[in-house]
């Protein structure tokens, strides 16, 4: 599992070197990230990541929610989990619609993160 | 050919023959000749005595012969005998006296003859005469008359009888009776001309077919002239023109009394005992008898009721000796017992030869004049005590002016008494200004009547002010009445009505509102108010008339109404409900200049037809824009500050997860044996989930206040709210149903509030009960569970800001929420067995599921 690529998709620079930094505490040695939905498109068409942690608020005219969309168009197959403080009922009805892998809401645990990763990489 | 007189051998002879005169005559002068010649024996002997009486034959010869001069004749011969007897017999006094004797014997005879055979022949001559005019009689008669024997042969017939039969007399003669069975009906023939030798007369009446083919009406009068010869006689009668006359008689008899039976009018006859004789059909009917009760001897008393009785009695013996009854009343008991009150008007029944056989009535049924006399005299009573008691004053007036009558109401409206005010001129209870006012009541025609208002005066001087409304009630009599009402009351009241108006102008002006009345059966709407203010510039405006609002009233409003109407039901409580309710909803609209105007339409059903059906509406119109404004502009600003929460609360979060994870990252790099530093880490990290918590609160709670309020279903409010709790082992009893609240929204998360919180803090909580009590005021939802309960000194408490080990903040805002629509709650339960919330909610936002 810990061979898995990961794509780290989070406006926070705080906390995606928290996620970062969490995941090589995982294991998860080939991780890369980005801050804004358009990069995030950029870096999953070049990198093929098997998992992709989105976050949905991001830098950019693209949330995290429309890039997943976009990245499903030509990684129809890839797994991916939203990792968000949103916890409005009208953002998570939105980002279920695009069939996560998961949704992990923020601040979360160690375990949480662990175990929706190695699920979703299950899937 | 003379004709036999059917009289010659009928006369008697003269019954002066056998007159007493005649016969002392004949024995005077037997008894003279027997004395002379009894004298002349004794004197003279034999053959004197037969000279003398040889002078008796030509003395009773020349007697008989010339009986006009007896006298004479006889005188002669006794003077020639006497002569004789002195000259040639004896010459002395004996002589003389014989002679003289015999003298005399012849001169009585002889006139005895004379006188006999005079009246003889003038009995003759007399009888003749009578036989000549018997016949004269017999042919100059008008009457028929056919004298015939038992064999039936036609012995003679009158001038009268020819002519009748058509037939001369000649050829009559030698009829036989039957031979005029050609002219009457044989049986009546033979009734009338041969029954009669058996009964001694006999009478017909029958029909006699004349020669020429008419028709005559005859009556045969036959009788026996002579029993022994068998000679009978028949008188015939043309009666022709009577039994015309008879038969007209009859027919107008009969039309009259078809007519008097059509007649609506008790017509009767009744004898000189009071018997009825005759009664029209109506009569009969109307006394309820039969035509057979009434020809067996019924009474005119017997069919009055018992006291009319002897009245009648007597009327009818006053009546009889003379005495005038005019017209007069009675009352006719029916049968069945039912009364019915007659006026009879008598008059004499006179017979042919004028002699009163009875009366004749013509009652008539008065039953109608008196039940109208009985409401007459109820009217007049009604009236009068209409008059009396009247709530308005009355006065009666004639023509002059001159008071005739007033009621109490006026009397005690003047402080006058009855007996003051009769008689006097009506402009003395007036003031002179009203003089003018007064006169034209009196001087209204009969069709008219005039109504005004003017002032009269109090016994103590004060002026009232009235209402008059005056007409005429007797234009033959001259009489007026007037009705006053005391308008002072109404005077005062107008004034406070100007002044309370003139407050409501102001109100509605103040309050910037329009007032509309619309009438929906009459399809007229008013406004009134600020309507141009508010309307002047809206652009489908068109003028006053409203013709916009009346499609708005008339269509969206009058359709908020009817869909309450029919969601409610058509009954009584529902129209009561529905006048009471009160109606609201916004029209937004565009002014001419672009702008978006808000208009609120409040309205109320004012008035129902029989069948619910509003028939009036009214209610204001208020221009709400710059409300509307404030209210879009707060929701926007919710919205932005809604916005900003979510912004704020997922940068916060996200901040929290930073520190959260770098918080772990440090404590898991921490030597275990540092715990101040351990401890100090967990007092970050525990400060740091109290943030979390709070900040995921606010998303629960950040739409209080932002959705109106309606109605929500109660029980589906509470089973929502116990499938998102976590009841696990407790059992949930929920009996709420078939109720509907008036609430914000948010009105789930306090039910899952008082789940979450027995859950929390109940303790060993076996079961939880929601239910409702209702009463007039308000609804009581109660909620129950059986765990450890409050304190009674955290009873309150416990709805505090800030109270409790989570956040402090579950059963303040419960408390907050229900107070947006009035609601409140309180926990009223018994320590120790259970907590017991019960949620009061106004009557007005509950009400049953329809």
């Amino acid at each position: 599992m810990q061979d898995k690529k990961i794509l780290v998709v989070e406006d926070d620079t705080i906390i995606s070197e928290l996620i970062m930094w969490r995941l090589k505490d995982l294991g998860y040695t080939r991780c890369s990230f980005t801050s804004s939905g358009e990069d995030a498109i950029i870096k999953a068409r070049e990198e093929s990541p098997d998992l992709i942690l989105m976050d949905i608020t991001l830098e950019g005219d693209l949330d995290g929610i429309d890039s997943i969309k976009e990245i499903k168009k030509f990684m129809p197959g890839v797994p991916f989990v939203f990792l968000s403080s949103h916890i409005e009922d009208e953002i998570i009805e939105r980002a279920l619609a695009t069939r996560p892998s998961g949704y992990i809401a923020k601040p979360f645990e160690d375990f949480e993160l662990r175990m929706g990763i190695e699920i979703a990489l299950m899937k | 050919m003379k004709l036999i007189n059917p009289f010659s051998d009928l006369i008697e002879k003269d019954p002066d023959q056998n007159d007493i005169s005649y016969l002392m005559m004949i024995a005077l002068v037997i008894f003279m000749v027997v004395l002379s010649e009894t004298a002349l024996v004794f004197s003279t002997g034999g053959a004197f005595l037969l000279v003398s009486n040889l002078f008796y034959f030509p003395l009773i010869l020349l007697n008989l012969k010339f009986f006009t001069k007896g006298l004479s004749t006889s005188t002669a011969i006794g003077l020639i005998y006497f002569l004789i007897a002195v000259f040639l017999v004896n010459f002395d006094i004996e002589g003389l006296l014989i002679g003289f004797s015999m003298m005399l014997t012849y001169i009585a005879v002889g006139i005895s003859i004379s006188m006999i055979s005079k009246t003889s022949n003038e009995s003759k001559k007399t009888l003749i005469k009578s036989i000549s005019n018997y016949e004269n009689l017999f042919e100059e008669i008008q009457d028929a008359i056919i004298v015939y024997d038992s064999e039936g042969l036609i012995l003679g017939v009158n001038n009268a009888a020819s002519t009748l039969l058509g037939l001369e007399k000649k050829y009559v003669r030698f009829l036989k009776i039957d031979d005029l069975k050609n002219f009457i009906d044989e049986d009546a023939l033979k009734k009338a001309f041969y029954d009669v030798s058996l009964s001694g007369s006999g009478f017909t009446d029958t029909e006699l077919r004349q020669s020429d083919g008419n028709i005559v009406y005859i009556e045969i009068h036959s009788s026996i002239i002579d029993s022994s010869k068998g000679v009978m006689r028949a008188y015939i009668r043309d009666v022709t023109d009577r039994v015309i006359a008879e038969k007209k008689i009859i027919a107008s008899e009969t039309r009259y009394r078809h007519l008097t039976n059509q007649l609506p009018e008790m017509i009767f006859e009744l004898d000189i005992d009071g018997n009825f004789c005759f009664a029209t059909r109506y009569s009969i009917n109307i006394a309820g008898r039969t035509p057979e009760e009434l020809s067996g001897g019924l009474k005119l008393w017997d069919v009055l009721v018992e006291e009319d009785r002897d009245r009648a009695r007597k009327n009818l013996e006053w009546f009889f000796k003379g005495m005038f009854l005019g017209a007069v009343e009675y009352r006719v008991k029916k049968p069945d017992g039912s009364i019915i009150p007659v006026l009879v008007h008598f008059s004499y029944d006179f017979d042919d030869d004028s002699s009163v056989r009875g009366i004749k009535g013509i009652a008539m049924d008065i039953s109608q004049r008196k039940r109208m006399e009985m409401a007459l005299r109820r009217n007049e009573k009604k009236f009068r005590s209409l008059f009396e008691n009247s709530n308005d004053a009355v006065i009666i007036f004639n023509r002059d002016g001159m008071i005739m009558d007033i009621n109490t109401r006026l009397c005690n409206m003047l402080g006058i008494k009855r007996d003051e005010a009769v008689s006097q001129d009506l402009k003395c209870r007036f003031p002179e200004s009203e003089w003018d006012k007064v006169s034209g009541m009196y001087e209204v025609s009969s069709s008219g009547g005039i109504f005004f208002e003017s002032r009269m005066q109090h016994r103590e001087g004060d002026y009232i002010d009235v209402e008059i409304s005056s007409g005429i009630i007797d234009p033959e009599e001259g009489l007026y009445q007037a009705i006053l009402r005391d308008i002072s009351e109404r005077k005062r009241g107008e004034v406070e009505l100007a002044v309370s108006r003139e407050r409501l102008n102001l109100a509605i002006e103040g309050a910037g509102v329009c007032v509309w009345d619309w009438d929906i059966e009459r399809d007229e709407m008013y406004f009134e108010g600020n309507y141009d203010e508010m309307f002047g510039q809206v652009k489908e405006h068109t003028d006053r008339s409203g013709s916009m609002w009346r499609e708005i009233l008339q269509q969206e409003f009058y359709k908020i109404i009817m869909d309450y109407y029919a969601d409610n039901g058509n009954s009584s409580s529902t129209i009561s409900d529905l006048k009471s309710k009160q109606f609201e909803s916004e029209y937004k609209f565009k002014t001419e200049t672009g702008l978006n105007r808000w208009i609120t339409v409040l309205g109320k059903v004012v008035d129902c037809d029989s069948d619910g059906n509003p028939v009036r509406i009214a209610g204001i119109m208020q221009d709400v824009s710059d409300k509307r404004m404030y209210q879009d502009a707060l929701y926007e600003a919710n919205k932005k500050l809604n916005l900003l929460s979510s912004i704020t609360r997922h940068d916060i979060l996200n901040q929290i997860a930073g520190v959260r994870g770098f918080t772990d990252i440090l404590s898991k790099r921490l030597p275990e044996e540092n715990s101040e530093l351990q401890h100090y880490l967990d007092r970050i990290k525990k400060a740091t989930s109290n943030i979390q918590e709070q900040i995921t609160f606010t998303r629960d709670y950040q739409n209080i206040g932002v959705e109106t309020p309606s109605w929500q279903n109660l029980e589906k409010i509470i089973e929502s709210s116990r499938s998102k709790a976590q009841l696990r082992n407790i059992a949930f009893f929920n009996d709420c149903r078939g109720l509907e609240i008036y609430a914000d929204p948010m009105i789930e998360k306090i039910f899952f509030n008082l789940l979450d919180n027995t859950i929390r803090h109940g303790g060993d909580v076996t079961e939880i009960e929601v239910k409702c009590r209702k009463n007039s005021d308000c609804l009581t939802i109660i909620f129950r569970d059986n765990g450890k309960g409050v304190s009674c000194d955290l009873k309150e408490k416990i709805f505090d800001h800030g109270y409790g080990s989570n956040t402090g903040l579950g059963l303040f805002l419960v408390r907050e929420i229900l107070g947006i629509t009035g609601m409140g709650i309180s926990e009223v339960g018994e320590p120790g067995k259970g907590a017991v919330f019960e949620i009061q909610i106004p009557a007005d936002h509950a009400r049953e599921v329809r």
